[in-house]
């Protein structure tokens, strides 16, 4: 049951509800289902270490590529239009510079990914080439000699 | 030859909660004119602490002399506890379950259950044990620990620190700042202040910031879930910090909107006064020594949803009355910890060793 105490005293008959009201007029549904989505999704145990490897790929898929395009202008809230005005200026003579550099980063970051994700699947097929050997070998080791007494 | 009263640690970080612990003692013995010493291992120990704390390998004690062991997990520490002719006191702290870590790592989740199954015998080797909650002196007592007392964690504002002005930069910008400070562990409940930070940022502010302040190493594979959490609910303002330093850890709290934390196991947990000692509103989960530590004070909640949570972080930060009084009860509490005289309480536990 949801509770809430205040300075050591319980508050849970006025704050529940109240939350419960705020919540209730906001309404941001999309926000709380994208909530119940996600959690799952990531937070899910990686069983193995195989799965922790291929999470901490996700991860750099994730943040390896640099977006300028997420980046708002700045629009100046509390201060005089001339001062915003010359932030957006600035900031457009910026980008140009900026674009070139996340260019090159990306650039990189797909390659170094490229080449992780090339060199594990490399690695995972050798381990698998290699575990049908020692199995192909075992169990000839375990196999009856040829031939009949 | 005067008596000696010495720690035995399994390491020694500023800011990390046990050092500060040993440390504080450490003062009070000298208060009373008692000879006082910190032993860590070499390996463990923070390079500009070196000065003031001794190899572990140094440590001799004597009957008659006391030795404080604080960290059960340390095989070192626990080595020269019991072979000490000292009288043996045991620090308890509390050790995490280890069931919080299975699935994210389940070797570290074994060592916590061999360091829970190895607290009886150090206990039981032990004259005296001191918890630093009454929480933790509980859960001794659930083990047939019948002797613990309680000695609550020492704590004692350092000299102001300058605030790291590179942090207080990267955590400005006049956003609303919603601060916690502790391990990346999975007792922490991290994921469930991402999502109701997502609630509060998405629906109530957006010009908001989560920081999350605190070693990454404790549990890798944690981290990068709540990574992947904030990445897949679109939260780039969801910032991971790492381990700060003092300096750093004062930028953040003087940036703080709120503290927050929905830690599922606390023994005591420190930066909860950290916060109320820095003036910042704290908004915990009530469970385990975080009740205790503070002392009726702040704001506290059990099974809240995230949107519930999420707006409960918004009154805490929009509200002014409630703010108000928030502050009013943190600064009562915290006349009261600033009252502690740690060198009376900690004499009085020593004589009863006699």
């Amino acid at each position: 049951m949801a509770r809430i105490w205040l300075a050591g005293e319980e508050a849970t008959a006025a704050w529940v509800p109240r939350l419960d009201r705020l919540a209730a007029a906001r309404r941001p549904d999309a926000a709380a289902e994208a909530a119940r989505h996600a959690a799952p999704l990531v937070l899910r145990e990686a069983p193995d270490e195989k799965a922790e490897l291929d999470r901490r790929l996700e991860l750099l898929r994730a943040y390896g590529v640099l977006r300028l395009d997420d980046l708002a202008m700045p629009r100046g809230r509390g201060i005089s239009r001339g001062l915003a005005a010359l932030r957006q200026a600035l900031w457009r003579l910026l980008r140009h510079p900026l674009d070139q550099v996340a260019v090159r980063q990306n650039a990189v970051n797909r390659q170094l990914l490229a080449a992780l994700e090339s060199a594990l699947t490399e690695q995972r097929r050798e381990i698998a080439a290699l575990r049908g050997r020692v199995a192909a070998l075992e169990s000839a080791r375990r196999a009856p000699p040829g031939g009949t007494a | 030859m005067s008596r000696r009263v010495d720690h035995l640690l399994a390491g020694f970080a500023e800011g990390d909660a046990i050092s500060w612990d040993a440390l504080r003692m450490q003062e009070a013995c000298c208060e009373q004119g008692l000879d006082s010493t910190l032993y860590a291992p070499p390996a463990f120990t923070e390079s500009r602490a070196a000065g003031r704390v001794r190899s572990l390998a140094d440590y001799a004690g004597r009957p008659g002399d006391v030795a404080i062991l604080h960290d059960a997990l340390a095989p070192e520490a626990a080595q020269a506890f019991f072979a000490t002719p000292a009288h043996r006191v045991f620090r308890y702290h509390n050790i995490t379950p280890a069931d919080f870590f299975r699935g994210f790592d389940d070797s570290l989740a074994e060592r916590l259950s061999a360091a829970r199954a190895a607290l009886r015998p150090v206990a039981e080797a032990a004259d005296a044990v001191w918890s630093d909650s009454a929480f933790n002196a509980a859960e001794l007592a659930g083990w047939a620990v019948a002797k613990s007392r309680v000695l609550p964690l020492l704590f004692r504002e350092e000299p102001p620190r300058t605030p790291d002005p590179v942090v207080a930069a990267r955590t400005g910008g006049g956003l609303a700042n919603i601060l916690f400070v502790g391990r990346l562990a999975p007792n922490k409940r991290i994921e469930e202040l991402i999502l109701a930070f997502h609630w509060y940022h998405r629906a109530v502010n957006p010009r908001s910031r989560l920081i999350v302040a605190g070693s990454e190493r404790s549990c890798p594979r944690y981290a990068a879930m709540l990574r992947l959490l904030a990445h897949a609910l679109n939260l780039p303002n969801v910032c991971f910090e790492g381990f700060a330093s003092p300096e750093g850890l004062a930028a953040l709290y003087a940036g703080a909107s709120l503290f927050a934390t929905a830690s599922a196991h606390e023994g005591y947990c420190l930066p909860l006064v950290e916060a109320m000692a820095a003036g910042v509103p704290v908004l915990a989960r009530r469970t385990g020594g975080m009740p205790e530590a503070l002392g009726g004070a702040g704001l506290l909640y059990e099974e809240l949803t995230a949107p519930q949570l999420g707006e409960l972080m918004g009154e805490a930060i929009g509200n002014a009355d409630l703010r108000a009084r928030l502050l009013a009860s943190q600064a009562a509490r915290m006349v009261e910890i600033r009252a502690r005289k740690p060198a009376d309480e900690l004499a009085r536990l020593l004589a009863e060793l006699d």
